[in-house]
């Protein structure tokens, strides 16, 4: 289990995170919300251990902070807002996600070669194997290095806006493999700007609200609060002829 | 799902062809060629002779084993180290035009040859020793700063452009004071392979070999800095140590060249460009190609200025610099054409 207890970053004398506090169950798919600033890629970089922070992040009940840096890669993986496009194919990118792992040659084992396969055929990046990252579109970019964190073969996957780029079918797809995850051991923490989407797919919901947590929980208990509406000023509707349950919310 | 896999299995995980074989030969054959070649030419037998110091050969063995040996060695020992430092400092600030002039190596070690000129000018033989301890010096100081503030990309670039920028002002300060100076530091300014004895080559070599072994053995993590910091430190790499550690190696090969070769200019910016299109942008692949390219072209310049104007020697920095800024616009030329394929 992730566990974060109070967390707080002070930057440059401004608080972009305060005394934020929750935990990420095993096998849950978490959809991190908030409103722009509210200290969504903040979160996600303090787990990264990229920026400082005051508090305390554990996994398992070991600080991430006293972790080798490859020993927390192998547990967690996490892909950041912003991806550049460097001269690799696909293919190429997605064997970088075996880096934690590899031995003192750097080679690739059989069991490294079929992770790398296998989180091709799971991202339908396939028949892109080959393809250069600069060719690709935004959404397929997006589908390569989910490919490359899913090679990275970690318990816990925190993405920054891994939707971001894709078409509405493909934004779906990417959603439904990310639940899929959590009946193969996974914890995902997401983070997603469309309301809508995080309160059908996730199965708990984090909400962010001027730098600090004001709901950790069940997507359930967040509905019947009514959290997403008082933070964010929305209304849930109903779509007509919608049979699968699917949540709306408009502004 | 079938069709998948085999597709799977017909890629590589890497691409790159073997190219090794015919780069070592290129560069075996240079070298060759760089010993036969100069104001007195050797045929392949005299020159067989003069190696094994056979009777009647005795002006070939003083020419090979005096002059175009070590030459020779310092050209590939020139070639080795630029282009590893420009590998590196590609790699590690994410910019494609950096190379040992900007970390502040060349206008260190030229601020401290000077100042040695200006106040010491009777301990000329030690004018290698300044280049190497102001070049490095210089590096050690962008470094501390660097590392000071965040050691970023961007920070350690801005760092090297300052330090260059005090240094220089410092070089042009020094050489209005006596004119004597200036003169003498022009002919190391421009780069050259004349008079270089192999004992001054000892320290270089070693350090050389050690910072390419170091590099060699970091070249996988030193690739994961092109996917950003935020993704090479989510995949295990120790950012902040790995950038340093680079940084030192760097300015370590680019320093050992400067004592013993001058400031020699465009090949720690060419060499790695060169590499990619060859090796691709795989660091470890890129730092084995550039390690065959660089001496290569450091032979072959040095070739050419020996024998187009022969008996008149052109420095190699000169030949350096005629050649690879042209070649190099080609290249740029080349990139934008593939950059609008895409």
């Amino acid at each position: 289990m992730l566990k974060c207890d109070g967390l707080g970053v002070t930057l440059g004398g401004q608080i972009l995170l305060e005394n934020v506090s929750f935990e990420l169950p095993p096998r849950t798919f978490t959809a991190l919300i908030g409103k722009n600033g509210s200290g969504k890629s903040t979160l996600a970089a303090c787990i990264r251990q990229q920026i400082p922070y005051t508090g305390n992040l554990s996994l398992e009940g070991a600080s991430l902070r006293e972790l080798a840096p490859r020993q927390r890669a192998c547990r967690i993986a996490s892909l950041p807002q912003t991806l550049p496009a460097p001269d690799l194919t696909v293919r190429e990118l997605a064997g970088l996600g075996r880096s934690p792992y590899l031995g003192l040659n750097r080679r690739f084992s059989a069991q490294d070669r079929a992770a790398v396969d296998n989180a091709l055929r799971r991202t339908e990046m396939v028949s892109f194997a080959s393809r250069r990252l600069p060719t690709l579109s935004g959404g397929e970019r997006q589908r390569a290095y989910l490919a490359m964190m899913l090679a990275q073969d970690a318990d816990v996957l925190v993405l920054d806006e891994p939707t971001a780029y894709m078409d509405i079918h493909a934004e779906a797809e990417c959603l439904r493999m990310m639940r899929a995850l959590t009946s193969e051991g996974k914890t995902l923490m997401v983070i997603l700007h469309n309301l809508s989407l995080a309160a059908t797919y996730a199965d708990r919901l984090l909400v962010l609200d001027r730098h600090t947590c004001v709901f950790a929980g069940t997507r359930e208990e967040c509905m019947r609060r009514g959290v997403i509406e008082s933070v964010f000023n929305v209304r849930r509707v109903s779509a007509p002829d919608d049979r699968d349950g699917n949540i709306l919310f408009l502004a | 799902m079938k069709n998948q896999t085999a597709e799977i299995k017909a890629q590589p995980l890497h691409s790159g062809k073997r190219r090794i074989p015919v780069m070592a030969c290129l560069l075996l054959g240079t070298f060759v060629l760089s010993c036969t070649c100069g104001s007195v030419r050797l045929s392949f037998t005299q020159l067989i002779d003069g190696v094994l110091w056979r009777d009647g050969a005795e002006n070939a063995s003083v020419i090979f084993y005096y002059l175009r040996l070590p030459r020779a060695v310092a050209a590939v020992l020139a070639g080795i180290g630029l282009s590893v430092s420009g590998v590196l400092l590609q790699s590690v600030t994410g910019n494609a035009l950096a190379s040992p002039n900007i970390i502040g190596v060349n206008s260190g070690a030229g601020f401290c040859c000077i100042l040695l000129l200006s106040f010491f000018p009777a301990a000329a033989a030690a004018l290698p020793l300044a280049a190497f301890a102001g070049a490095f010096g210089t590096t050690l100081l962008i470094v501390a700063i660097a590392q000071r503030i965040s050691a970023s990309k961007g920070t350690v670039i801005l760092a090297g452009i300052a330090c260059t920028s005090v240094l220089s002002a410092g070089i042009s300060f020094l050489s209005l004071l006596d004119t004597d100076v200036l003169a003498s530091y022009n002919a190391f300014s421009v780069g050259g392979l004349s008079g270089v004895k192999m004992e001054q080559l000892l320290l270089p070599a070693i350090l050389i070999a050690v910072c390419l072994t170091v590099s060699l053995v970091l070249a996988r993590r030193i690739h994961l800095l092109c996917l950003g910091d935020a993704l090479a430190q989510a995949l295990g790499v120790r950012i902040r140590a790995l950038r340093l550690v680079c940084l030192i190696c760097a300015s370590a090969c680019a320093a050992a060249v400067v004592s013993f070769a001058g400031l020699l200019g465009f090949v720690g910016l060419v060499v790695p460009h060169i590499a990619r299109r060859l090796a691709g942008p795989a660091t470890g692949p890129l730092l084995v190609t550039s390690v065959f390219v660089g001496p290569t072209l450091v032979l072959l310049a040095d070739l050419l200025g020996r024998v187009l104007l022969a008996p008149t020697e052109i420095p190699v920095g000169v030949v350096m610099a005629l050649v690879g800024a042209p070649f190099f616009f080609f290249l740029l030329l080349k990139r934008r054409e593939a950059d609008a394929e895409m």
